[in-house]
Order: C-alpha cells, then structure tokens, then sequence
C-alpha cells in the first residue's frame, strides 16, 4: 500500500510539472525561511544557557539610589567582588571582569587594535566555562602578566602561526599567551570579548585606587551559587552585608542615598534593558518575537498555497477517487493515501528547504549579525521537535481537504461523465476553502509590506532626523591612552592640520555623539536645599561646540579669552537646567569631583546619543583639569565636503609622526551614528526580503488557483459569448471574484497592521506619524499585483473559441 | 437467487423538487444468469445498478443479496459486501491514469488486502486470459478504446466476483471492439459470473438471457432470450 501511495504520489508529480512545481517551491519557501529564523530565533534565546550550571551563575548588579533618583548599574565597584566572596555563604566561587577597553597591540613589529580587553580573576573559567582550544582553564591566568585570547584575535595577530607561550606587547606591558577561547560556541553576552589578563597584572596603584571607593562603578562581578540557593536568598545574604558594611562607608563619606544589590541570572542578560552601562552584546526581544511572526506568517502563508493548490487540483482526483471507492477502497484507505501523497511531497519541499538554508544561512547571518549554524542546531532536540511540527503541519495542510472531503464522495455521480456540472458530488469543492486562503495570504502579504515600509520610513526619519548639530562630514579620531605628552601632541595635531585648507575645523572632546557619555555626580543647590546626583559629563574644548554647530541659547561657550574657563567654568544644555530646576542658570554655583565652578552657558538640546530615548541632561567642562584623564580622548576634525580621503592622507601622515606605535583608529560620524540603528535597518532588510517573498508565494497560489477556477468556468464562458459578452466583459466578471478576496484582506489586514505598528512606534521617542496614504498605496500595490496575476488566464478564457468550451459537454 | 428485490423505491431530493427514479421494482436474478436492463434515458436503469451495486441505498423497499438483506446496512457494510463480491464495469473504462495496466487491475485486490504474491499471480492470469500481457507496463493514455475496455473488464473479475455489473459497457466502443467485450461477458457469464448490463443496444442485449425493460422508474416487460439454467 505505501508503495502505490508513493508510485501514484510520484507520478501525479510528473504529470502536473507546472503545478507541481508551483506547490514545492512555495512550500520551500516557507519552510527554508521559517528555519532561518528558527535559527535565529534559537539562538538569540539560548543567549547564556550553553554554560556549565546556567541556572546558577549571577551577575551582580549595583543599584545607586542619591536622593530620589535610582539608578541601576550593570557593574559594581571593584572591591564588591572580594568582598562578597569572603562574606557571602552563599556564594561558591566568584570573579570579576575590569574593563581595560580599546588597546593598541603589539606583535612582530606590527601593531594591532584590540577593541574589547578586560582583566579577569584566576577564577573566570570556573564560572563562565569558555571552551579552550588549548590552555587550561584553571591555571591560564593564576600568573601575573598573562593573557588568554579569543581565537578570532588569534587569528587576527599570529595568522598559521603557534600563539602558545608568545609575548603580545600592550603599552605598559607584555603578557604571555596562556590560553585560546573559542568565544561564540556557547552564545553569550560576552562573545566579543577579545583578551583577558589576569587579575594579578593590574598595577597596584590602580588595583589601590579601584579599590577605596564603593561608588566608583568599574568591574563586571559574576558569581556560582551553591546548590539549592535561590535567587531571593542570595540576594538577601549580600544586601545583609551591603547594610553592614556599604551603609556605614555611606554615611561616613555624607553622602546621602543607599545602595541596593541585585542578583541577574546570567540567562537573563541579553534581553535585558533595565541596567545601565551593560557595554555587553545584548538582543532586543521586541525583534525576535517579531521575526518569530513572520516566520509564522510565512510557513501559514506557504501552507494556505499549499492546500489551495491540492483543493483545487481536488476536482481532477475525484474521478480516481470514486473509481478506488467502486474498486473497494476505504474512507480510511483513502485519506491515507492523499495524507501519504501530501506528507511525500512536504518531504521533497523540505529536503529542497534544507539546501536553500545551507546556501542562503551566511548572508542571513551576515544581514543579522548572528552566529546561527544548522549543524548545531541539529544537535538540538526542540529543532527536530520544531521540524517535525512544521512539517506534520504542512503535510496536513496540503491532505486534509482531499482526505477528508473527497473521501467522502459519492462515487456513482462523479463517474457518470456529465457529473461535474450537477448539483450533486463535487459543488465547488473548497471554493469557500480557497476563498478564504487567498484573503488570508493577501493579508498577510499586505501587512508585512506594510510594516516593511513604515520601518523604512522611522528608519528615514532616525537617520534624517535634525540632530541639533551637524553631523556630516566629521571624522572622529581616538588618541591612544596613557602618553604623558598627549597635551603637546594634541597641539601639535591642531597646528599642523589646521595648515591643510581641506581642514574647517579641529576640536577634542570626551564624548562623541553617539557614543556612550561619562557621568559623575554633581553637587548643586535644588530650591535653597544641597543635592548631589550623578548626570552625564564630558570634557570639550574652546572649539567643541562651535566645530558641531551648537546652539548656545544663554551665556557662552568656553572661550580662551577668559582665563578662569578652566578652573571653574561649567556648560550645561537645556535638559540640565531644566533637571536643575534653573530658570536663569548663569552664574549658578555647581561641584563635581573634578571642579568647584559656575555654569557659564547653556546649550540648545541636540541629540547627542540615540533617537530612541529622549534628551539627558549633560554637563560640559574644559580638559586639562587635574586628576581628569587628560586632554581629551578624542579629536573631531570637519573637513571640506567630498575631501574626506585627502584629509585623512594628511591626518595619516601627522598621525605617524606624533603616534608612531599607534594605528590611527577613526569613524566618520555620520556612518557611526547610523550604527545606532543598526538592528532597525536588520530589522528592514529581512521584512523587505520576506516582504518579497510572501508576495511572490501569494501571487503564486493565487496564479494556480485563477487557472484552476477558470478552466472550471469553461462551459459558463462559452454560454456567456455566445450570448454576446465581449473580451472586456468576461475579463471583468473573472478578475471581479478575486478582486473581491483582496478588498476583504486589505480591509482585514489593515486596522491590524496599524495597531502593531503603532505599539513598535511607541518604543521610541522620536518617530513617524503612521501614514494612512501608504496603507493606501499598498492596497492598490495588492490589487494591481493580483489583477496582474489573474489576467493571464482571464483573456486566455476569453479569447478561447466558444465552441470548444461547449463541446467540453 | 442471488439477488431479491422488493418494491423497491428510488426518490431523490432537492430543496425545491422530489424525483422517482425508481418507483416498485420486483426483481429476481439467479446465480449464473445474464440480464440486460434497457429502456429510454432517464428512466432509472443506472439508479438500478447503482442500488444492486450497493453504491446508493434505496429509499424504501428491500433488496437481498445472495441472502442478506442490504437493505438496511451501513455504508461500511455494504461496501465490505460489495469488495467481496461485485465487479464494475463502465461506460468511460474509467482506469486511472497514474497507473499501468497491471496496477490498475490489481487496484481491488489491493483492497481486499491480499499479499503480493498472490496479487501477482492472479493478475499475471488475467493478463493471459485477456492477452494483454504484453501492454501490463503501458499506461491507459497508451492504449485504444477497445483494450482500455478490456483492462476494465480484468480488472472487474480479477477479484472472482460473483456478480458483475456493467454500465454501458460498449457505449464507447465500435462496432468490433463492442463484440470483443461481449464475448468476454459471455465467457465470464459462462464460468459461472452473474452479469447483468444497462445497455441502449439491442444487438447486445441479445447475448444475455433476460431482457428487462425499465420506463419512468418501472419494470414495463421482461423477455426471455436464452434458455438459462440455474
């Protein structure tokens, strides 16, 4: 029996070529894009799960409360860690992650940029099990002046050759290659980690002025609990000494707030939005959630051709149906043969799925910064669940209406020759069915081209949206950390830069929009009483603000004609003095850490970080000051529209004379603040791509069914022209029924789309209005494609020769 | 007797109009008898075939068949029945186009559930019987009307049935091929198969022994043919 399922299920294949291969293709279709995402979507959700004892590995978080505002840190102080493991019973081993950051490298006589550097304690790999491609885990950072790396950066710095036991030179130091990771194997938030040295290399000053201070937020702290501790339990025991210890180091240091401890499960991280300053890989569940429904969307779609197809192939089978009934065949018999047929060809479109995702998974990945593999997923138990699910799901798609439907026939009316056009056996098998398929595929197909193109428009906007300053032809230059000469070298940059007439402007500064702000606490009066909270900081220069075109709305900017600027001048923007509650800022006393001074100037709010959040307040003030970092991390330099390469020829050549151990790192502003919306323009990319292919899997079911339909409609065809009905007229009453079915999905589709949109919109705090005129555009783009679609086969009917369509009878 | 009916009545509903296909039909055939059912179209002679088929139930009345009452049997019932003993053969051949000839006469074999052996060697019989053997791998789109026909007739007694029912059975076919199948009837007739045929030719209802004329639903006239012994 199964032999003759497959044998007619094969044959029937060969015999309908065209429709056949309409059907594998579109179930391919869905199917190879539906694992894409499972892929990713896996992925993304097995953030942190791969480690040894996942569910009991913690990252400690820093709550600081000043007065009422509270802010969560996804770090603590350095000494937290010590402490807590000497203290805290709960805890079975710990260690901690020192943000080193960008470093220049050294090997061979060639240097190296290294962008993500931490020191780790001995401990790490006890924690958070990185699997070794060689070195052992225990001991690769027990000794000062050692280094474990990632094997991407393995790659990067020794190529073919053995990095075991080499010397890396950074700037201070040398450490020795004890250990490679292979960093991505297990998805984790710290996957771009590039070198860990160990704990024991930081210098002791350093490690001396780290540890004073339980306000100075620097490490990343993880720790195992023991086994059978819960969360609430752990993070009661670490309050406890938090209260016995940080309470009192408060209160003797007058500063007035608490500090509150949270225990995050490390599976927790990536999804994570609530903890500032988390400089890790994170994911955004919005998208994933929202990719997991187009997934959906796309195998229903594949799923509803697949079954329109079979059903209205229904009407060719019914005659061997009813033969196999007379011939003595079961309901039963039956419908396992058509379920057979449909699982067979379900199995083909798969196996033709699995190698589209194999070809097409590297620019997936590529499109959405993702790591997924087939082959380890393969690995996995829910992929198979998954893939069995999809396919039990399509297989029935496509044989249940034949199974359960036609099975069910009376054979005697469909074997009498002029059955099909009586009232009896077959009255429009499924035509309701098909109806309804198509209304939804069309919805579907309209709310995600929808959805692509108002992500495209927010996406517009973020990208075009006026900033407050000008962003375009601004190249950013970072200097490199720790020369004592950089005040000169930085002087000398300006000097001889400002000689090239392709140079309009040099600045230095702390922050570049964009990218992440200091921020320190500030001492101020709030309405007679003293109040101290922490508020985004940065060092600027006399030329900062003028090189980025900021508005300055009351008093100045730093100027070099006042000699003071320096030691006491603040700048604040207009979010600062609206937090400060100052109507008439100038003049007003304000203290930090760094200086005692008044707020010269206030600035225009410009959007110095991501659109997506609304304007924090930000302080300025000079560099140079004592006990700051020094001049300034970085250079903004503008220069001449169209010049940008000949500019950086020049800053690469007074580069190399100033700095000539260091590689010149630099960005150009305006592509770094488009990476701000990196996963928006992911995001716009894929829909576009499904966007494309829902329409074309729609309009291919649709292509079948309109043949289907009218070769069904023959007979009424040739009555109606021999009646008299004209080419316009019989095209028209063929495209009206389908024409139809796309109003009805558009009007569906619609107010749907709208309400998801608007909720994804509100996720940001600069956005588009919702334009009811693309709603517009693409119902007739639908209309159009569908009409498009249909009247191939709709003239055909009407320009065939009426009298063939009788004689039919 | 193989097959007994009784007042048997055939009305068809629509939402608006009652039609009597059949309307008090007596009717007795013995085992091994050959009877032609003929009247005008529409009079209810493929009704009658269907009914006797076990494919469409009758409205009222009984019908025993080879001593079992039918009448009021289920669907599964009827069809275990019909499996077991009743062949078809139509007006269309009505041979499915995905399989060859061998397939396709081993299609009720299948059904009944035999092994592939067996299956094998009562089709290989056939196909010598009815010396088609040589086109067993041929496809029905392959084949002329009248071999088309003769794949159908093997394919109705393969199972050995004990009454073959055919509609028309030469209605598709000239004059030399319509001989053909009626001699392949005779020849079944004569190893002991019931048949009975619906049959718009004269010339042809002359091979049976009866001759049933059916008008509006009713049985009008029989007449004798041939000399039958049971």
């Amino acid at each position: 029996m199964l032999k003759q399922i497959l044998l007619i299920s094969w044959r029937t294949l060969l015999r309908n070529r065209l429709v056949s291969s309409i059907t594998i293709f579109g179930l391919a279709a869905g199917i190879t894009s539906c694992i894409l995402i499972f892929l990713f979507v896996d992925t993304e959700l097995s953030f942190d799960k791969g480690w040894k004892d996942a569910d009991r590995i913690y990252r400690v978080n820093e709550v600081i409360q000043l007065q009422d505002k509270q802010d969560p840190f996804a770090l603590t102080s350095f000494i937290v860690g010590e402490e807590i493991k000497k203290n805290v019973p709960a805890v079975e081993d710990l260690a901690r992650l020192y943000l080193i950051g960008e470093q220049t490298a050294w090997y061979d006589g060639k240097n190296f940029t290294v962008e993500y550097n931490y020191f780790a304690d001995s401990s790490f790999f006890n924690i958070l099990n990185f699997p070794f491609v060689q070195g052992d885990p225990k001991t690769a950072l027990s000794k000062p002046k050692t280094v474990v790396i990632s094997e991407r950066l393995a790659q990067q710095i020794f190529g073919a050759e053995e990095p075991m036991g080499k010397l890396i030179r950074y700037a201070r130091n040398s450490y020795t290659v004890t250990g490679i990771i292979k960093t991505t194997e297990i998805p984790n938030h710290l996957c771009d980690v590039d070198a860990l040295m160990s704990m024991s290399s930081m210098a002791p000053e350093t490690r001396q002025a780290m540890s004073a201070d339980y306000m100075q937020l620097s490490s990343l702290t993880y720790l195992k609990v023991k086994s059978g501790i819960q969360k609430a339990s752990l993070e009661k025991q670490i309050n406890d000494w938090s209260e016995r210890v940080i309470t009192p180091w408060l209160k003797e240091n007058q500063l007035n707030g608490k500090v509150e401890f949270h225990a995050q499960l490390v599976q927790d991280i990536h999804f994570d939005t609530f903890y500032i300053y988390d400089l890790v890989r994170k994911g955004n569940k919005t998208y994933v959630i929202i990719f997991a429904l187009v997934a959906v969307f796309l195998l229903l779609i594949a799923c509803f051709n697949y079954m329109n197809l079979t059903t209205a192939q229904a009407v060719k089978r019914a005659r061997e149906v009813a033969v196999k009934k007379v011939a003595g065949a079961s309901r039963g018999q039956l419908a396992r043969q058509f379920l057979g047929e449909s699982f067979f060809l379900t199995l083909i479109a798969f196996l033709l799925s699995i190698a589209l995702v194999e070809l097409l998974l590297p620019g997936f990945n590529q499109i959405t910064d993702n790591d997924s593999s087939l082959l380890d997923s393969l690995q996995g138990g829910h992929f198979w669940i998954f893939i069995l699910l999809m396919l039990v799901l399509a297989g029935l798609a496509g044989g249940s209406y034949p199974a359960f439907y036609l099975a069910r026939l009376q054979p005697m009316q469909v074997l009498r020759s002029n059955a099909m056009s009586t009232g009896k056996g077959l009255k429009n098998p499924g035509r309701s069915l098909g109806k309804i398929l198509v209304i939804l595929q069309f919805g579907i197909s309209v709310a995600i081209i929808t959805a692509t193109g108002v992500v495209l428009m927010q996406l517009h906007f973020l990208r075009n949206h006026e900033l407050g300053f000008d962003k375009e032809n601004v190249v950013s230059l970072s200097f490199p950390a720790g020369d004592t000469a950089l005040a000169y070298k930085v002087d000398a940059m300006r000097n001889e830069l400002k000689k090239d007439p392709n140079v309009l402007g040099f600045a230095t500064g702390y922050h570049v929009p964009g990218k992440k702000t200091g921020r320190i606490l500030f001492y101020y009066s709030f309405h007679g009483k003293q109040e101290n909270q922490p508020i985004n900081m940065s060092f600027a220069d006399y030329d900062y603000a003028s090189l980025l075109g900021l508005k300055v709305v009351q008093g100045r900017w730093f100027s070099r004609d006042f000699g003071t600027d320096p030691q006491n001048a603040y700048v604040i923007n207009e979010s600062c003095a609206r937090f400060l509650g100052l109507k008439d800022p100038i003049g007003k006393e304000l203290e930090s850490a760094f200086l005692k001074g008044r707020i010269i100037g206030v600035v225009k709010d410009y959007n110095y970080a991501s659109l997506h959040a609304a304007i924090e307040p930000m302080v300025f003030m000079l560099p140079g000051i004592p006990g700051s970092p020094g001049t300034g991390t970085n250079a903004l330099i503008r220069f001449r529209e169209g010049q940008s390469k000949e500019v950086m020829k020049s800053v690469e050549q007074v580069w190399k004379n100033l700095f000539p151990n260091h590689p010149v790192n630099y960005f150009f502003l305006n592509e770094s603040l488009d990476q701000l919306y990196r996963k928006e323009e992911i995001m716009v990319t894929v829909l576009s791509y499904f966007a494309v292919l829902t329409v074309v899997i729609s309009c291919l079911g649709l292509f079948a069914l309109a043949a289907f339909s009218t070769e069904k409609r023959t007979k009424e065809i040739g009555i109606r022209k021999v009646m008299g009905a004209s080419v316009q007229q019989i095209v028209f009453i063929i495209l009206k029924e389908f024409v139809v079915l796309v109003l009805l999905s558009i009007v569906i589709a619609a107010p749907l789309t709208w309400y998801f949109l608007r909720s994804w919109l509100d996720e940001f705090s600069y956005r588009i209005e919702i334009p009811v005129w693309f709603f517009i555009l693409t119902g007739i783009f639908a209309l159009f494609i569908a009409c498009a679609t249909v009247i191939i086969h709709a003239a055909k009917a009407a320009l065939s020769n009426p009298i063939k369509a009788l004689r039919y009878e | 007797m193989l097959i007994q009916t009784q007042q048997l009545c055939k009305i068809y509903h629509t939402e608006e109009i009652e039609t009597t296909s059949l309307n008090d039909v007596n009717l007795s055939i013995s085992e091994g008898e050959f009877v032609a059912i003929m009247g005008p179209s529409g009079c209810g002679k493929s009704t009658l075939l269907n009914i006797l088929g076990m494919l469409d139930a009758s409205s009222s009345g009984n019908y025993v068949f080879a001593g079992t009452d039918v009448s009021s049997l289920h669907e599964k019932q009827r069809a275990e029945i019909r499996k077991n003993n009743i062949g078809f053969i139509f007006q269309s051949f009505n041979l499915i186009d995905e399989l060859n000839v061998r397939e396709n006469i081993e299609l009720p074999l299948l059904y009944l559930g035999l092994d592939a052996q067996e299956r094998k060697n009562r089709v290989d019989q056939v196909l010598e019987h009815m010396q088609i053997a040589h086109r067993a791998k041929h496809f029905p789109q392959q084949l002329s009307g009248g071999q088309q026909q003769r794949v159908a007739v093997s394919r109705a007694f393969v199972s050995r049935p004990k009454l073959i029912l055919a509609d028309e059975p030469t209605g598709n076919l000239d004059s030399r091929n319509g001989e053909e199948v009626m001699r392949l009837l005779t020849e079944l007739n004569e190893s002991g198969t019931t048949v009975v045929m619906v049959t718009h030719s004269p010339d042809h209802a002359e091979y049976a022994h009866r001759v049933i004329q059916l008008f509006d639903g009713r049985i009008v006239s029989e007449n004798l043919k041939r000399s039958f012994h049971a």
